[in-house]
């Protein structure tokens, strides 16, 4: 069903629309700070939808079989660095 | 597909109507187990063994001594028996959907087949920490 990616690299929208979240793989590996995804389209408040735990190394990823609903959009806070490549529609 | 999802940092409800648990995922570490009930209501069911007494952190009357507060037990002493004459009214009762147990951030669970709710979804947080549940 998922049927779009977006890179980021620190703090950021995911997507600005209602939608379904996926999943995540994290391309590089994040520091000693943990990555809050919330739905939301520009903020980093409302229900958290997922985390990624700090020091999650390059090549995790989690994929959900059935996507979170989520009606406002996907902003994702970065605690720290790294690189993570989000999966939605 | 979880159409809805909800976040609770203390014991509540994540639903109050019929539907699907999905999944869930732990915001904060969870430090006490999370026990998930299909709730048909707050009872005395498990009363017995589980009775608490106010010893003074409480409200307190004129005379300086403890009184309940909302929510304790109560046991009032009569000439050599014991009558209980409340019960907690914040105990959950009910079908016993799953227990989540101590977790740290991240920790994640998504069910093959969702966890069918009956009446509604009340999460009891045995400590603190948060939890994100995906339910319709």
């Amino acid at each position: 069903m998922a049927e779009l990616t977006k890179s980021l690299t620190g703090t950021g929208a995911v997507s600005k629309v209602d939608g379904y979240y996926a999943g995540y793989v994290v391309t590089t590996g994040l520091s000693a700070a943990a990555i809050t995804l919330y739905d939301n389209a520009s903020a980093a408040s409302g229900t958290i939808i997922d985390v990624i735990p700090a020091s999650t190394a390059a090549g995790a990823s989690k994929n959900f079989g059935s996507p979170v609903r989520v009606k406002n959009g996907i902003y994702a806070s970065f605690g720290g660095t790294g690189t993570v490549t989000f999966v939605y529609a | 597909m979880p159409e809805l999802t909800k976040s609770l940092s203390a014991s509540g409800y994540v639903s109050t109507q019929e539907g699907y648990l999905h999944g869930y995922v732990i915001t904060t570490a969870t430090p006490g187990i999370v026990t998930l009930y299909d709730l048909v209501g707050f009872a005395p069911a498990d009363v017995v063994g589980d009775v608490a007494i106010p010893v003074g952190a409480g409200s307190v009357n004129a005379n300086g001594q403890a009184m309940p507060d909302a929510g304790d037990h109560v046991i009032q002493m009569q000439a050599g028996q014991v009558n209980f004459t409340g019960y907690s009214s914040t105990k959950p009762s009910g079908v016993r959907v799953m227990y989540i147990p101590v977790g740290s951030l991240g920790d994640f669970a998504q069910f093959d087949s969702p966890i069918p709710i009956k009446k509604s979804l009340y999460a009891d947080f045995g400590g603190g920490g948060a939890i994100t549940f995906y339910y319709d």
